[in-house]
């Protein structure tokens, strides 16, 4: 490293540490990644645990470290500071290192932070967050400088990082929460929407920095443009790149505008946690009454298809109609047994689905074949991939909402009915014993 | 020996003409003024000078490299957060010369109780002091001075003549800037009057009140100007 390079790096780095207002910007993000997560634990239906640390990772670095460089680059050259620099010999890239340098030093820190939150994450996941949100970070110190080089003053560059932000870092955050796939397809350009997290599968690894070394590659490309105008140009004058102030501005628009359009058209997801592991249930019945001779079965066997569960004195034999599981005995061996009463309950077994109480207002925004995201509260944080198979037309009867006291003459509510829709899960996952457990659902619509 | 060499330097702002045909010397160890209204093309030709704008035509030229100068502008460029020291530091390291450096410039210019309080807090005659504790830093051969005293009260203008004067006693050329004509006589030893870019009067400050007899019980070089230009200096 240069000495010009390192003076500008010390100077950045304690010109850092005395501004509240970019030490905010930095700690601001994980501090609320750290008080949504593990003190306020707040969590959403079919959302992973780690999910607003990576948000708020995606946004710090889409929005908090194009602020700190542009900001940086911008007050030095509006308070003639770069001026003086550059009579002293410093060379713009040396002093573009350095301030980069500095900014990225405390990304790295902060990211580390994010990291740490992960819960139960390995360390290859951790490894591969970091290193997409460092590279991510690399693209976005690029854009603060392309800002902080082409703004007026200090407070322009900060309209422009903030209109930067929002649409890398606050869209991409919106992109996510919604769930709409035409959000997703935007912003699935920009590297903000492309940061590695513990939900990422394998094969989505190697697409997600794809994208996001593009995103640098598109952005040095961009930022050697830009500088090469600028050293072009007389050596301290102030050149404002209308060219690339534009460039930004359309981004910005269309960014901003694509938003509405599909927040407009699809207005989020629909999401419950009033679910649950569940499938066709079997009772068997005698079709006589009689003594009970033989009873094999007992709760938690399996059984085969046309299998002999019992027999009615005289009665003939119980069999189960489908391989399935016994749920409950009604019966014991030579009790006597009527038409009236089932004796067993067998689930089916090849039936097993996620039975989601959804609320009218929202079942008519779902169809047959939208895709589904399942979480199951024993098996922790994992999220399963499913489809909904089956919308119910009746309502249940369940009530959601304030009771209603007619009786009393109270205050009452109308009531919002609950419609059953079934979610089958397309992952190879093994359900058959957590019949009954509880589930979340998460459905995005498009 | 010249220094500063400035041949027939024009400079041209798109259509307005901000320098035309200026030319003069300065030589080692000598303070030179550069007198003129604001407007007048002074900053321009300082940036000229120290290599941040070409010249349009002409030829100026230093006999010393860009380690070898030092700037003091109006506008400070100082890093408001970081204290005197570390805003000198910064400066220490680009020259790769030892940090101890910049407790000496402070010295220098009186500012050694103030080193560790941040620039915000610095009235504005210590902040001039700290710009100028900058430009001295490294020891440079020649010091170019943008109106060094012109936000400064009396005592503390006087303040900073005197240490002008004692940087020039230990060997700096000195290109200052200014348009308090009694400042111009009582440092410079070669003055050059600058009039919408052009060069009305150039040479030793008492002989050119001499020559336009304008000498009251002190020499006024503000009466010159008036005589040259028609126009008040302020």
């Amino acid at each position: 490293m240069s000495n010009a390079t390192k003076a500008i790096f010390i100077k950045q780095f304690q010109d850092i540490l005395k501004n509240s207002g970019v030490m905010i910007q930095f700690l601001i993000f994980p501090l609320i990644a750290f008080l949504m997560t593990s003190v306020f634990d707040i969590g959403m239906p079919g959302m992973p645990d780690s999910f607003f640390i990576t948000m708020q990772a995606g946004m710090f670095v889409g929005m908090a470290v194009i602020s700190a460089a542009a900001s940086a680059i911008a007050e030095d050259r509006e308070k003639n500071s770069l001026r003086f620099l550059l009579m002293a010999g410093v060379k713009s890239h040396q002093y573009l290192t350095g301030v980069g340098g500095v900014v990225l030093a405390f990304s790295f820190v902060v990211c580390g932070l994010f990291a740490i939150m992960m819960p139960d994450a390995a360390m290859i996941q951790i490894l591969l967050m970091m290193a997409s949100l460092m590279l991510g970070a690399v693209a976005s110190v690029l854009i603060g400088a392309i800002i902080g080089m082409t703004s007026k003053s200090e407070q322009s560059a900060s309209a422009m990082a903030a209109a930067a932000g929002m649409v890398l870092g606050f869209g991409s955050m919106i992109a996510n929460i919604s769930g709409s796939e035409t959000l997703q397809n935007i912003f699935g350009i920009f590297y903000t929407m492309n940061f590695v997290d513990c939900e990422v599968r394998a094969g989505e690894v190697l697409q997600n920095f794809g994208i996001i070394l593009a995103n640098v590659i598109v952005f040095a490309f961009i930022f050697m443009w830009v500088y090469g105008k600028q050293e072009s140009a007389k050596r301290g004058g102030v050149v404002l790149n209308k060219k690339v102030v534009s460039f930004l501005l359309v981004i910005a628009i269309v960014g901003g505008g694509g938003i509405g359009f599909s927040m407009w058209r699809n207005a989020g997801f629909v999401a419950t946690d009033d679910a649950l592991v569940s499938t066709n249930l079997i009772q068997i019945i005698p079709h006589a009454p009689g003594r009970l001779d033989r009873f094999d079965i007992f709760t938690g066997a399996y059984v085969v298809e046309n299998e002999m569960i019992g027999r009615v004195e005289g009665g003939g034999f119980l069999r189960s109609p489908v391989d399935g599981v016994v749920i409950a005995t009604n019966a014991v061996l030579n009790q006597i047994v009527s038409p009236h009463e089932a004796v067993a309950v067998i689930a089916d077994i090849n039936n097993v689905h996620i039975q989601a109480n959804i609320e009218e207002t929202d079942v008519s925004r779902l169809r047959i074949g939208q895709r589904a995201y399942v979480t199951i509260d024993a098996l922790g944080r994992q999220r399963f991939v499913g489809y909904i198979s089956e919308i119910g037309r009746a309502t249940d009867g369940t009530l959601s909402g304030n009771v209603p006291n007619f009786a009393m003459g109270g205050t009452s509510s109308r009531r919002t009915q609950l419609i059953s829709v079934q979610i089958r899960i397309t992952d190879d996952v093994y359900l058959n014993h957590l019949i009954g457990a509880n589930a979340a659902v998460r459905i995005p619509l498009r | 020996m010249d220094m500063i060499k400035v041949q027939n330097v024009e400079k041209h702002f798109g259509e307005q003409t901000v320098l035309r045909d200026v030319s003069f010397e300065v030589k080692e160890k000598e303070i030179f003024g550069l007198l003129g209204p604001s407007g007048s093309g002074k900053t321009t030709l300082i940036n000229i000078l120290t290599n941040q704008f070409e010249p349009d035509g002409g030829t100026a030229t230093l006999e010393a490299s860009s380690f070898e100068t030092g700037l003091m502008l109006d506008e400070d460029g100082l890093y408001p957060r970081l204290n005197c020291l570390e805003n000198l530091d910064v400066f220490c390291r680009i020259y790769g010369i030892p940090t101890n450096s910049s407790m000496e410039a402070l010295v220098d210019v009186g500012l050694e109780d103030a080193a560790k309080k941040a620039v915000t807090s610095l009235s504005k005659g210590m902040r001039q002091r700290l710009a100028l504790a900058r430009a001295i830093l490294h020891r440079p051969k020649i010091l170019f001075l943008d109106e060094p005293t012109s936000a400064l009260d009396p005592t503390t203008a006087d303040g900073m003549r005197e240490l002008i004067e004692e940087l020039r006693q230990k060997g700096a050329t000195i290109f200052l800037t200014t348009h308090n004509m009694d400042e111009a006589v009582q440092l410079c030893d070669t003055v050059a009057m600058l009039h919408k870019g052009e060069i009305v009067e150039y040479g030793d400050p008492l002989e050119i009140c001499n020559r336009h007899n304008s000498m009251r019980t002190v020499p006024d070089l503000g009466a010159v100007f008036v005589k040259m230009t028609g126009e008040e200096l302020k």
